[in-house]
């Protein structure tokens, strides 16, 4: 079976930094459709390396929360990228979770009023030179009708394929038939023939999310009102371990990608019929680090 | 030397940024973010397994202890709000 290729998800940390461009241009080199570098480990330094390690694919934050510069300021590096890689770069914004800003010591505000004065603001940044399309992360109605006014595209984490119609069926037509409008979601994905240690290490991946209430109650308007629910008593009654075992199999497999690479591929193709153009695949391994789940992806994708 | 549980809580106490070393060969730098007596959730700043993080924003991780095989306080100083010029929100 032949299946258009996926983007993917890619982070630098300290000391694997030049590896890291080298994987870029070896995923140039297979043919994948993009390459999109999230908050961890700095992805819009990732970026910009990014415009000059490779030549051709695209590539795009995902997701640069915004509450951490200036509208402004930020408006400048973004225009930089978008010049110096010749129009290959997607800035992808979000409201980011609490515990990430919490980090830093910073708290958010609402989110929709936040991220429209934030694009504005960019937009509004006199003598920067053109700006990159701006991409807003999604999970529901509301910033997904604000993705389609305001910005260029939009992006789900871990959205459920099932749900997915839905959600994109608050997309204007005038958005859905411009082929330049973003449609992307991020796929947790692992590669094993080893089902069960693929599923387990996708579980340990969406842990953290679903003990976030904003993807409790996506995953509840997407049908999971059992298992979201299960899992609320369980963090009420203190019982936090027990979240993976509430993440059902049908979740699992609604969410993410696992499995054999046959099943990858096969599950890849659904999601395209599902509405997503873009979709981005965040590979981990149930036998190795970032590494090695490159090479298990390679080797599902080759050519 | 103290135990994993005893770093992790006086890491969260000073505010400062921990080293944790995981018994599935994980090492992660982190900010502790809440603890109790079995468990802690943090924000993962770097790690050798950046794939766990690569979704989106780190979401807090949930760790129980034992999960642990060992731990250190990090000697820089913490990140604080005085330490971010200007504004904090848009």
């Amino acid at each position: 079976m032949s299946v258009s290729l996926p983007a993917v998800s890619l982070a630098a940390v300290p000391g694997r930094r030049k590896a890291t461009l080298e994987l870029a241009r070896e995923i140039e080199r297979r043919g994948f459709a993009g390459i999109y570098c999230p908050s961890f480990g700095d992805g819009v330094a990732l970026c910009e390396a990014l415009a000059f390690a490779t030549e051709r694919i695209l590539f795009g934050t995902s997701i640069q929360p915004i509450y951490t510069r200036l509208a402004s300021d930020f408006a400048q590096t973004a225009s930089f990228i978008h010049e110096v890689s010749g129009g290959r770069f997607r800035l992808g914004i979000g409201v980011s979770h609490v515990p990430a800003l919490a980090r830093m010591g910073l708290s958010p505000g609402k989110p929709l009023a936040d991220m429209r004065r934030y694009v504005e603001e960019m937009r509004a940044t006199p003598r920067v030179g053109e700006l990159p399309p701006i991409v807003l992360a999604t999970l529901r109605t509301k910033m997904i009708e604000l993705a389609c006014e305001v910005g260029d595209g939009l992006v789900f984490a871990n959205g459920a394929r099932s749900h997915m119609r839905a959600s994109l069926s608050h997309v204007p037509d005038s958005r859905r038939e411009d082929p330049a409008f973003f449609i992307g979601n991020m796929i947790p994905t692992c590669i094993s023939d080893d089902l069960e240690a693929a599923k387990a290490t996708n579980r340990r991946t969406l842990t953290g999310y679903a003990m976030l209430p904003n993807y409790r109650n996506y995953w509840k308007e997407a049908g999971y009102v059992e298992e979201m629910e299960a899992i609320e008593k369980a963090l009420r009654g203190g019982e936090r371990d027990r979240i993976p075992a509430l993440l059902s199999d049908r979740w699992l497999a609604d969410t993410t990608l696992f499995g054999t690479a046959a099943q990858v591929r096969e599950g890849l193709e659904a999601w395209y019929e599902a509405g997503i153009r873009t979709p981005i695949l965040v590979p981990s391994s149930a036998a190795g680090n970032q590494i090695k789940a490159f090479e298990e992806l390679f080797e599902t994708f080759a050519r | 030397m103290p135990q994993p549980s005893e770093v992790v809580i006086e890491a969260a106490q000073t505010g400062r940024d921990v080293r944790l070393h995981l018994r599935d060969g994980e090492v992660v730098v982190a900010r502790v973010l809440w603890h109790d007596e079995q468990e802690f959730i943090y924000a993962a700043i770097t790690s050798s397994h950046p794939e766990r993080y690569a979704v989106c924003d780190s979401t807090g991780t949930t760790l129980r202890f034992d999960a642990l095989t060992r731990a250190s306080v990090m000697r820089s100083e913490p990140l604080t709000k005085q330490s971010l010029p200007g504004r904090r929100r848009p």
